[in-house]
């Protein structure tokens, strides 16, 4: 349905995004995912017709953006990061602004407006100015402004950045009530958890790249399977280190104050030996985390770094 | 004493890094000094009198038309050529060789003598309008005196005492009052209105601070909120000498504005400083939202500069706009600054600085009886 | 049609905020009132303060003389306020007649004034004031004259005793001097057909079509920079996103800011119609407010894209409407100026809009002075707003 060919854009001698490819089908919940400043918001600005690439296309049904972009752009709906409202304008005002910006007009505007309203939540503050919204009302308006022209594809650049849990999870819930009606949602995050819930299959970009893309569950596999074992001790690890090496040898040991950490293909008796190698000092476990092979683990093995570092480690 | 001078330090370098606040107190108010000072001069010194050029043709020729012409060839003001004839003083004035043309008639003569008035056409382009205006005057101020003689001398008068110089003495007095220029009068008119702008600012400053998690801190801290209203007191009025000693010292030696003696200008200036910071104080205490603050710096001291003839001259306005400047600290205080800059008794710089002063303490006690809330 | 959708959203937005309504309702008039009573400081009357401490017959006669002189505005002061006459600016000259005025004069002595002339007397106002004192040396001529024939006529004028009747007899010579025929009077005559360099504008139109002229520039300045916003928010990029095509997203903001800048001259227009001095609002008033808004959008575009914020851009503004439009004459007629800064004028659009707005006051019709001014503000409008519109399409 949309495919995304070999991207490529370049602001001066920095590479932006390099030769991104993904195909996204009718009914997918596509992920994004990568640390800040990996390319996303660049790549999601090229597939909404925002800013040309230098080279590659994007196709819709078969039509390109470059030669059709009022056949792309007309199916498309984005959800731009910030709040890109008009503040002074009413909810009800904003959705028939821009339902009118995108063509929508009559009777199906005011169709589509209830609705937008339903699926925010703000049929009951309708009438009420941008400016009096709570964070979390602007978010939610936010989006269904994205939805106003019902599109086939929905396009959501990090949704979530800086806001309260609540909010975080009526959105996801949201996005993820849309995805089962049968619309199809990109997902741009660096919060890999949003990412595992939400999405089918995914794309990691690092440094303007692909790195990983697939279903789901494949991208996971490419983390070799490991599991993240984490551990709380009552006392400072260093002393223990060598021993902690020996007994789990084929692992890399990370040490912190008070802390291990340690990725392992099967993480039951690999605990079983760090807890008796540390009590050979002295040291006790206080609480231990288990984290079954998530995204995290792929990117961290993909590319030596957490996700969470951000694109400056 | 330590808090309060701990905050005045702290607001002076918030200040001094700011460059755009910086740019707004001190080059806005030099470059509109220099704009208005260049611009407007002329509605204080006026332009220097030009030397006029003026071709006579006198087609009369009688006694009557030689003395005046005789008349304008003795002024200083003129330099007089004559024509042969009508046209030729066209053309005169055509290329340039002179300003204006003057037309005595023929027959000029025998209509005097009749008792009549001899009437006589001053020609110029418009561009000359002025020195046309100024021979007119000439003209018209030799004819006057030559009736007047003549009738005092049909009514009785002596002729030697009737054409003897001056029976009026004039005695010409200096007016003790030094020249005013459009520079000193905008270097005053912007140092006023720009004091006021920033002080209603630093009011925008206070209800920021009150509102922000800054203030919770001091709050909580062991600083009665006695010493932090001084402090905020003390800190404007500095910040507020530093930016008026700075415009002072600009205007003085690179405009080269006037000013008074010093003593009467210190104590003007520092009343008004003290105007400003109580102003400052009780709109920081009593107005609650940024809104509101950013409104008042905008059309609130807008309006009161326009009032208080930091825009145009007071002096141009209707009276009852001159006596409502006076009500305004920066209309009061820019009449005192002049007024002392042009030469003043100490008892009018003292009526002026007593009524900043009270403006001072009124806005104090109505500081004082606000207790700033934690919001 | 998109186009519309966005001219609409700007204007709701644009009334709701407060603020904007005082900046373009307020503000405005406030300035308009001041400008528009701003009497012309040195205009064509000589501001004369007259102290009469001798309260005589002959002092009042020659005060009643000065009022009477045409071009003199004569105000009576007390003693004590001379100084504050003169820093105020109150007069050009101050004119004493000290006590024992009257009895000189009876004596036959030479009557004697004090006059202090003001230290800021233009030179235009020192040549009217030697002319005043000429005409006060006529007037004593003449009483003298009076007395003179007074006491020719009945010698009972003579004595000490006559001494009211001689004040009145120089009284009476005096207003003579009021209604003599001067041998000469002169008639100002032009050479020039009409000369429109040197026209000025009635000074209430001055002052609202000036006013009118700044205040665009502030709310256009205003308007452009919720571009800045809208970028900043993502407002635009959800714009450049839709199907709506970019020539009519820019066309929506490119007409929301040219309406905007021409309801702020229709706003100061019917402001001046109500305190009585209308603008006509013919054809090449309207050219001249159509070009004029265009290039200040322009321009008010091209600072929006070289700026970072909202408060950079309208303090920008603030300077440029303030510093452009005392060069350009919208404050006050330029020819109270020098020269060399009336000529700064040409470089600013405000110039060429007085200059087009004097043509359109003053009917001067199809001239080559109305259309120099119209044409370079058309060429100001065409360079400035197509630059501008690319740098926002392109921004």
């Amino acid at each position: 349905m949309l495919e995304v060919r070999d991207l490529r854009k370049t602001y001066g001698s920095h590479v932006a995004v390099d030769g991104v490819s993904f195909t996204v089908s009718p009914g997918d919940a596509f992920g994004l995912l990568g640390p800040n400043g990996a390319g996303k918001s660049t790549t999601i600005a090229m597939v909404s017709g925002l800013i040309q690439p230098d080279s590659g296309e994007v196709l819709l049904q078969g039509h390109s953006l470059r030669a059709h972009p009022r056949f792309v752009k007309q199916r498309l709906g984005l959800v731009p990061q910030h709040i890109a409202l008009h503040e002074r304008l009413t909810a009800e005002e904003n959705l028939r602004y821009w339902g009118q910006v995108y063509g929508v007009h009559g009777a199906r505007l005011r169709d589509n407006v209830e609705w937008c309203l339903r699926v925010a939540g703000l049929t009951d503050h309708r009438k009420q100015r941008v400016e009096r919204f709570s964070g979390g009302m602007k978010r939610r308006l936010n989006i269904a402004v994205g939805l106003i022209h019902r599109p086939e594809v929905l396009i959501m650049d990090e949704p979530t950045v800086g806001i309260d849990a609540q909010s975080r999870n009526h959105i996801l819930d949201t996005v993820r009530e849309l995805n089962r009606d049968g619309m199809t949602v990109i997902y741009t995050s660096h919060y890999m958890q949003e990412v595992e819930y939400l999405c089918n299959r995914l794309a990691i970009l690092d440094h303007g790249r692909m790195i990983a893309y697939g279903a789901l569950d494949d991208v996971r596999l490419l983390a070799g399977g490991l599991s993240t074992v984490r551990m709380d001790l009552d006392g400072d690890p260093a002393p223990a280190l060598d021993a902690l090496q020996q007994a789990l040898p084929a692992e890399r040991v990370e040490a912190g104050e008070g802390r291990i950490s340690f990725h392992v293909r099967d993480p039951g008796p690999a605990v079983g030996k760090a807890v008796l190698a540390l009590s050979q000092y002295g040291i006790a476990p206080l609480r231990i985390d288990i984290e079954r092979p998530n995204l995290e683990a792929a990117f961290l093995q993909l590319t030596g770094r957490r996700l969470r570092d951000g694109g400056d480690a | 004493m330590r808090v309060v001078w701990a905050m005045v330090w702290a607001q002076l370098l918030d200040l001094l890094r700011d460059r755009k606040a910086l740019l707004l107190i001190l080059a806005m108010p030099l470059v509109l000094t220099a704009i208005l000072g260049f611009a407007l001069n002329g509605l204080f010194a006026g332009k220097p009198l030009p030397v006029v050029r003026v071709v006579v043709h006198d087609a009369d020729g009688g006694a009557y038309a030689q003395q005046l012409t005789a008349f304008l060839k003795g002024q200083s003001l003129f330099r007089v050529s004559e024509a042969a004839s009508a046209e030729s003083a066209r053309q005169a004035l055509a290329s340039g060789q002179a300003d204006v043309a003057l037309e005595i008639p023929h027959g000029a003569s025998g209509v005097i003598d009749h008792g009549g008035s001899a009437q006589v056409n001053v020609e110029a382009p418009v561009q000359q309008a002025f020195r046309q205006g100024l021979v007119q005057q000439y003209v018209d101020g030799f004819g006057s005196r030559w009736s007047a003689v003549s009738t005092a001398i049909r009514d009785g008068l002596p002729p030697a005492s009737a054409a003897a110089g001056e029976p009026l003495q004039i005695r010409e007095a200096a007016s003790g009052t030094r020249p005013l220029n459009a520079k000193t009068y905008y270097a005053y008119a912007m140092m006023a209105m720009f004091l006021l702008l920033h002080a209603v600012q630093r009011a925008g400053v206070l209800v920021r601070i009150r509102q922000s998690d800054q203030f919770k801190r001091i709050a909580a801290g062991p600083v009665s909120t006695s010493a932090v209203a001084v402090g905020d007191l003390i800190s404007t009025l500095f910040v507020l000498a530093a930016q008026c000693l700075v415009l002072f010292a600009a205007y003085r030696w690179i405009l080269g504005a006037d000013t008074g003696p010093p003593l009467q200008m210190g104590v003007l200036t520092g009343s008004y400083l003290f105007a400003l910071a109580g102003l400052s104080l009780v709109i920081g205490r009593w107005v609650r939202s940024e809104a509101v603050v950013d409104g008042l710096a905008g059309i609130g001291v807008n309006v009161m500069a326009v009032l208080g003839g930091s825009m145009y001259p007071v002096y141009g306005f209707p009276d009852w706009v001159q006596r409502l400047a006076q009500f305004l600290p920066n209309g009061r205080i820019l009449k005192a600054w002049l007024d002392s800059a042009m030469g003043v008794s100490w008892h009018e710089v003292w009526v002026a600085a007593v009524y900043l002063l009270a403006v001072a303490l009124v806005c104090l006690l109505a500081a004082a009886v606000r207790r700033p809330a934690v919001a | 049609m998109a186009v519309w959708s966005i001219f609409k959203g700007f204007w709701t937005g644009t009334v709701r905020n407060r603020a904007n309504l005082v900046y373009m309702l307020v503000m405005p008039v406030v300035f308009l009132l001041v400008f528009g009573i701003l009497p012309r400081i040195g205009g064509q009357t000589l501001p004369v303060a007259v102290v009469d401490d001798d309260h005589t017959v002959v002092a009042r006669a020659y005060i009643a003389a000065l009022r009477q002189t045409d071009g003199v505005h004569v105000e009576e002061v007390a003693d004590d306020a001379i100084g504050d006459t003169l820093r105020s600016f109150r007069a050009a000259c101050i004119v004493t007649f000290p006590h024992g005025f009257q009895d000189a004069v009876l004596r036959g002595q030479t009557p004697q004034v004090i006059w202090v002339n003001s230290p800021n007397a233009s030179a235009d106002a020192q040549v009217r004031i030697q002319r005043l004192q000429e005409r006060m040396q006529e007037w004593t001529l003449l009483g003298e004259a009076g007395v003179q024939q007074a006491t020719a006529g009945h010698a009972d004028v003579s004595g000490t005793s006559g001494g009211d009747r001689r004040a009145e007899a120089f009284a009476a010579g005096m207003q003579e001097a009021l209604h003599l025929t001067p041998a000469f009077a002169s008639r100002a005559v032009s050479t020039s057909a009409d000369d429109r360099a040197s026209a000025s504008l009635p000074q209430e139109q001055q002052a609202v079509i000036g006013v009118a002229l700044m205040f665009i520039i502030f709310t256009v300045f205003g308007s452009t920079g919720t571009v800045l916003l809208h970028r900043n928010s993502g407002v635009w990029d959800r714009l450049l996103a839709s199907p709506a095509p970019p020539w009519q997203v820019l066309a929506g903001y490119g007409l929301a800011f040219f309406s905007v800048g021409w309801v702020q001259f229709a706003i100061l227009c019917l402001a001046g119609a109500a305190f009585g001095s209308p603008v006509p609002l013919n054809p090449p008033a309207i050219a001249v407010v159509t070009a004029y808004v265009l290039a200040i959008c322009g321009i008010a575009l091209c600072i929006a894209g070289l700026v970072k914020n909202v408060e950079q851009h309208m303090s920008i503004g603030t300077f440029v409407a303030v510093t452009t439009s005392m060069v350009g004459g919208a404050y006050w007629p330029l020819d109270i100026e020098p020269e060399w800064m009336q000529r700064l004028a040409w470089f600013v659009p405000q110039g060429w809009a007085m200059n087009g707005f004097k043509a359109a006051v003053l009917g001067w019709g199809a001239t080559p002075d109305t259309w120099l001014s119209l044409g370079v503000l058309a060429v100001l409008a065409v360079v400035f707003f197509t630059v501008g519109m690319v740098q926002l399409r392109y921004s």
